[in-house]
């Protein structure tokens, strides 16, 4: 009906699209290729690596394997990129198109992975999954190494995040020399993909779990499993997770200074105490803010969805009508109840296309509390209200 | 009425034209355009769940998008044993949920290839009472990639002064196929009423909403009244539409099948120059007029209207009649619009028309040297007619640019910020926005003539600090970003030569 969450092919994208010096070749029609575009171009206008085979009439009859290798040999010619990564759709896969054979084929002077991804094969979280264990080709068998200070991979996180490059700086900050960040997916380049292995920790945020076992597995890599890092709940959880290697400060006054902040507008804070709102949104994204609103604003989540367990998105909002919720946080796409609900909607979840980001606002861990707080006061008041008399 | 100042913004903030320059819309975004005009109509989408998320959100509609899409949510399964039944089952539930007076279910590049027959269950949705039409697929997945080609063409071996007719059809869009399937399926055989038309509402600019009211306003002077503004009235009106005499249209091929079905005849406003500027204006409802056999009528209130606006806005072409302007332009084609326009509407000095043609753009629209040499023959046709004294420049050097620049009081026609600051103010062509209404004439007169007494050279402009490609102007010189764009040329319009390499070497 009502369709929760996207496709593995927009999975896979999530986790690929992001790669520096790499190029995302797209094996589907040209709504993928728009679609994806249109979801994240907002987020990188500078810096678009993406392209498509551009599936049509006679590929489905004659097969599409020539437009692969046409494309791979133009992408090569123009890019010289460090790697490629080829995202098959539901046409090449119902036609039967042997990607890998085209691959070899054309035998370009660098990596080619291939990512089967029909929409009709699995949501988001399976597309971002298959891409993200195909990454482990690239990765070296690490020599043994003495490095100065831990490392760790981040997982979990897409290309279309809403302030993933805020986020992911504001973790690194965190972190603050004490461990560094090897590779987060979707952020990073096909260098640091290479040398992931070398890692101490994978830390997974709701996504890439395929992936870590993996390295688990080949690279002996341990890694934990993380709901999103929102507020000083979210770091202090990160910290504990990181005391496992050791020498991690933590950082108090970071946590002290955005309570300073907030005492300048404690009585929008004491507003939003007891107050209730409903979540939906991918898991680690939907538990983090969660776990912030309930524990440190004391706001009750009276709905709660994670966005690929849904079935209808009607269902969902439904159970939002029943409730009395005063302020909803999901996508773009929830703009639609909380108009009807005439209820303000906070942006955190995929995908976010009404809104940009350019400035340095992170969300999560304690540098990210002023930031949130501040868009969702801002969000709240911006809500039109009632003109004229108040009692008509 | 919505702030059509603001509208046109908020549309900007969908990032279209950047987008297009990587890819086209799927089929799909056209048809739940068109659903989303209508009242009352619940689309129902035959595909997986990546369309039926990702569609809410579709170029058709840019910045607002349209959250009442239903979708079969095609898995595994359904590839391998048919999803005609999940598409009855998904259909039947949203009929019961939400019940709409109509479901139109369209097709997806995957329903395509399972061949699936959605005529068979809207037929079954039909016999338990639930009104279903369908879209049909015209081409696979995509618009024809040959319509602006085919278009320039046609247009270069007409007459600048002739109204010969140029009616491309636009196939795989996905909006005209929903058009058309309204035709085939939805309206009904109804007496026909005289003086009544139906207007396509889609295509008609900025101020688009705006003028569709003007234009109503205006044509119920002549006693003339819309039937149906299609497709954005409610499902009986759309059922109703063959009651007007006459199908004002944009998009050709639904109005073709209305005249065969219904009688009904069409005023296809494609027509190049025909419908440009005060005269086009005029020529439209007086069109119309003569295809409602009302023509002396028209004309009187034509003359009338024309009359009265020239002379509110007297004040103001006076004013352009002392501006010196030189247009600037990528589009060779319609220059000699753009030429009629500021010369005769505006009543400006034209010096000159500078065209920038880039090798991409030659070769994107496969424009010959015969093909260029029939373009400017028309621009030179048009300049004959409008501003003999205007000059027409293709590529001129940098330095010809500037000696030419030197000629007016500003630049017009282009959104090329880069000339800003090279000592003239610009008029962004953004600004330029007349349609098919006095009251749109009269304001551009206005705000033309206000830009030109206000505007200042913006010398500090921050996107002048950046640098962008000329080649592929308005977009950013980053390598990763127009190596995007030349893909996207080599797999879509240069697609066979590119694939033919590649078999060649594989020989």
């Amino acid at each position: 009906m009502k369709t929760c969450e996207s496709c593995k092919l927009f999975g896979a994208y999530e986790a690929l699209a992001g790669i520096k010096n790499s190029v995302l070749l797209l094996h589907s029609v040209t709504g993928c290729n728009f679609g994806t575009l249109t979801m994240g171009i907002s987020k990188h206008m500078d810096q678009i690596s993406q392209c498509c085979t551009v599936i049509n009439e006679n590929d489905v009859i004659l097969g599409g394997e020539t437009s692969v290798e046409a494309a791979l040999q133009s992408v090569w010619d123009l890019y010289h990129p460090e790697a490629v990564f080829v995202v098959s759709g539901c046409i090449s896969s119902m036609v039967g198109d042997d990607v890998g054979s085209a691959v070899l084929r054309v035998a370009l002077p660098c990596p080619v992975i291939c990512i089967d991804a029909p929409g009709f094969a699995g949501g988001m979280k399976d597309g971002y999954e298959v891409a993200c264990r195909e990454l482990i080709a690239l990765m070296e068998n690490p020599l043994p190494l003495k490095k100065e200070i831990p490392e760790v991979n981040i997982l979990g996180l897409g290309a279309g995040d809403v302030r993933l490059r805020e986020d992911l700086k504001a973790i690194q900050k965190l972190l603050d020399g004490s461990v560094s960040v090897s590779m987060c997916i979707s952020a990073c380049s096909v260098e640091e993909i290479k040398r992931a292995s070398y890692a101490d920790l994978n830390l997974v945020f709701g996504r890439g779990i395929t992936l870590a076992k993996k390295m688990k597995e080949n690279f002996g890599i341990p890694y934990v499993e993380l709901a999103y890092p929102y507020g000083i709940t979210g770091e202090k959880n990160l910290e504990d997770v990181l005391e496992v290697l050791g020498k991690f400060p933590g950082k108090a006054d970071r946590q002290q200074q955005a309570i300073e902040q907030l005492k300048t507008i404690y009585a929008y804070l004491q507003a939003l105490y007891g107050s209730s709102a409903a979540i939906i949104g991918e898991r680690a994204r939907a538990n983090g803010m969660k776990r912030f609103l309930e524990e440190e604003l004391g706001i009750d989540v009276v709905c709660f969805g994670v966005r690929e367990e849904l079935t209808d998105l009607e269902d969902f909002y439904e159970s939002i009508r029943k409730q009395e919720v005063a302020m909803l946080f999901g996508s773009s796409f929830e703009l639609q109840i909380a108009r009807e609900l005439e209820i303000p909607l906070i942006r955190f979840d995929y995908p976010v296309f009404d809104r940009v980001s350019i400035t340095y606002r992170p969300y999560v861990c304690a540098e990210g509390v002023p930031y949130l707080i501040e868009d969702i006061l801002n969000e709240i008041m911006a809500e039109k209200r009632k003109e004229g008399a108040l009692y008509q | 009425m919505m702030n059509e100042r603001a509208d046109q913004l908020s549309v900007l903030m969908y990032p279209s034209m950047l987008l297009h320059e990587y890819g086209v819309n799927g089929k799909i975004s056209g048809s739940i355009g068109a659903i989303g005009e209508m009242g009352g109509v619940l689309p129902v989408l035959h595909s997986p769940k990546g369309c039926g998320f990702h569609y809410r959100q579709s170029a058709r509609r840019r910045h607002q998008p349209f959250y009442n899409v239903i979708c079969s949510e095609l898995t595994e399964k359904e590839i391998i044993l048919g999803g005609e039944e999940k598409l009855y089952q998904t259909a039947k539930k949203a009929y019961e949920q939400y019940q709409p007076e109509l479901l139109m279910l369209i097709p997806s590049p995957v329903s395509d290839v399972l061949n699936e027959d959605l005529s068979a269950v809207a037929k079954r949705l039909e016999k338990e009472g639930i009104p279903a039409a369908v879209i049909r697929s015209e081409l696979f997945s995509h618009r024809d990639k040959e319509y602006s080609r085919k278009r320039l063409r046609e247009l270069a071996s007409q007459k600048i002064t002739g109204n010969q007719k140029l009616e491309t059809e636009l196939k795989g869009c996905g909006f005209t196929e929903a058009l058309y399937a309204l035709v085939e399926q939805v309206m009904e055989p109804t007496e026909q009423q005289t003086k009544s038309i139906n207007i396509e509402t889609v295509g008609w600019g900025s101020e688009g909403a705006a003028v569709l009211h003007e234009i109503g306003a205006f044509l119920e002077k002549a006693g003339v009244t819309v039937n149906c503004w299609i497709p954005s009235d409610s499902l009986e009106k759309i059922k109703k539409a063959p009651m007007a005499q006459l199908n004002v249209v944009r998009r050709i091929r639904w109005a073709k099948r209305m005249k065969e079905k219904f009688g009904t005849e069409y005023l296809h406003l494609g027509t190049p120059g025909r419908y440009e500027g005060l005269e086009g204006i005029c020529n439209f409802y007086q069109d119309i007029g003569d295809a409602l056999s009302i023509e002396k009528k028209m004309k009187v209130l034509v003359e009338e209207e024309k009359e009265y606006t020239l002379k509110k806005i007297e004040k103001e072409r006076r004013v352009l009649g002392n501006v010196k302007t030189v247009l600037v332009t990528r589009n060779l084609q319609n220059a000699p619009y753009l030429l009629k326009r500021y010369a005769m509407d505006y009543g400006m000095q034209v010096k000159a028309v500078v065209v920038r043609l880039t090798e991409t753009s030659r070769q994107d629209m496969k424009l010959t040297e015969e093909l260029e040499r029939k373009l400017r023959i028309r621009f030179e046709e048009a300049a004959r007619i409008y501003a003999p004294e205007c000059r027409l420049f293709v590529n001129p050097s940098k330095e010809m640019q500037m000696e030419v620049y030197r000629e007016a009081d500003i630049l017009a026609g282009t959104g090329d910020f880069r000339l800003e600051g090279q000592g003239l103010p610009v008029i962004p062509a953004k600004k330029e926005l007349l349609s098919l209404s006095f009251e749109s004439y009269e304001r551009s007169v206005r705000r033309l003539c206000y830009l030109v007494e206000n505007s200042r050279e913006k010398r500090e402009l921050l996107l002048n600090k950046m640098q962008f490609s000329d080649e592929f102007f308005p977009m950013l010189q980053s390598k990763h970003s127009l190596n995007g764009r030349i893909m996207w040329s080599r797999m879509w319009l240069e697609r066979e030569k590119w694939k033919k390499g590649r078999e060649n070497e594989n020989m």
